[in-house]
């Protein structure tokens, strides 16, 4: 009973993960330009990861295992906002405009 | 629950894929980086998902070093595209 | 001194991943967590001159933290309810933002938190003046009221 409780919420997480981790690429595909882009990878990328890895752990249960997620929960939580508030700043740096609805003519 | 494991992972490579799209594609350097990113975000997570159906933790380590391998990729090309070197030449007074 | 405190944290981290692998590998890891903090030290210096956090400033981060759990969450699903749409309704946009806050680490919780509400981005931060891209204007009516600005003052800039 319990472990079939606790494999239905580990395969809850990972399947919400999976849609979250959609979203993210959608969005990477989609948004008009690069600033855009960065809101749809820090936001649903960490949350993606983290809920499929919290099911991951769900699954491999209480040993070695489980510390070593959480230090990648830990990882992802604190890099991947990281990385995109460092490569957006890099580019406002080295003169990229973002993209409005009212220069949509003008090149990048 | 292993199908469901190995359907997540497939998943993953298929956006993974759409990524590398966008990396290929992107017209500026900043979102090819960042596209390389979100790939080594997903990366990470189908070594973790390879670990728990093969029961290896070494799978772990592996995604932990690709992961912060990851991160300092994403932190020294934005300072290269930022100030067009890799190190700082002086060290502020 | 910090070099210590910084080899003790790094050999702790390596102690718990390399846990029930053989004396030697604790001599390694402690050798090279002493390796790394030297070269941290010596090659990330900075000027700076800020006084650490008081035990009370920590904890009341720790909750701020807790609390930025309970935006993420939302923030994600607004981004890819926005994402999906078919029309693609963005309008995005930059502003200016000039905070109140002084302390250095504050600044920057409050560029973090404003990464992590719906729809906002911060771009750069540059003294007192926060860089901000948004998807859509009606999403910046949180960062108008300063709301996330007060509870950082309230934790880290209490008039002494």
């Amino acid at each position: 009973m319990i472990e079939w409780l606790i494999n239905g919420l580990a395969a809850v997480l990972i399947l919400a993960g999976c849609g979250f981790f959609l979203a993210g690429t959608i969005g990477l595909l989609r948004l008009p330009d690069f600033y855009c882009r960065v809101h749809a990878t820090t936001k649903c990328d960490p949350v993606g990861a983290v809920l499929i890895l919290t099911g991951a752990g769900l699954l491999s249960g209480p040993d070695l295992g489980a510390i070593r997620i959480l230090a990648l929960i830990a990882l992802i939580v604190i890099t991947s906002p990281t990385a995109g508030h460092a490569l957006a700043r890099a580019g406002w740096h080295a003169g990229h405009r973002p993209w409005t609805r009212e220069n949509r003519d003008e090149p990048q | 629950m292993s199908n469901l494991l190995w359907g997540a992972i497939l998943f993953l490579l298929v956006n993974a894929l759409a990524c590398l799209g966008r990396a290929i594609h992107g017209p500026t350097l900043p979102d090819r980086i960042i596209a390389a990113n979100v790939i080594g975000t997903k990366t990470v997570i189908v070594l973790v998902l390879l670990g728990v159906i093969l029961n290896q933790v070494i799978w772990l380590d592996v995604a932990l070093v690709y992961g912060l391998l990851s991160f300092t990729l994403s932190l020294v090309v934005g300072r290269l595209i930022e100030t067009g070197r890799l190190a700082r030449l002086e060290k502020p007074s | 001194m910090r070099w210590a405190r910084l080899t003790a944290v790094g050999f702790l981290f390596w102690l718990i991943l390399t846990a029930g692998m053989g004396w030697w590998t604790v001599l390694i890891g402690l050798a090279i967590a002493g390796l790394v903090a030297v070269l941290k030290i010596h090659m990330l210096a900075t000027d700076s001159t800020e006084p650490t956090l008081s035990g009370r400033e920590t904890l009341g981060m720790i909750g701020y933290a807790l609390g930025m759990i309970a935006l993420v969450l939302p923030a994600a699903w607004r981004v890819a309810m926005i994402v999906m749409r078919r029309d693609l309704n963005v309008h995005p946009g930059v502003l200016y933002h000039r905070t109140t806050l002084t302390r250095p680490i504050a600044r920057t919780a409050l560029a973090n938190s404003i990464t992590l509400t719906p729809g906002t981005h911060c771009v750069d931060l540059d003294d007192d003046r926060l860089v901000i891209h948004y998807l859509n204007p009606n999403f910046t009516a949180a960062l108008d009221q300063h709301v996330l600005e007060r509870r950082l003052a309230a934790i880290l800039e209490r008039p002494a």
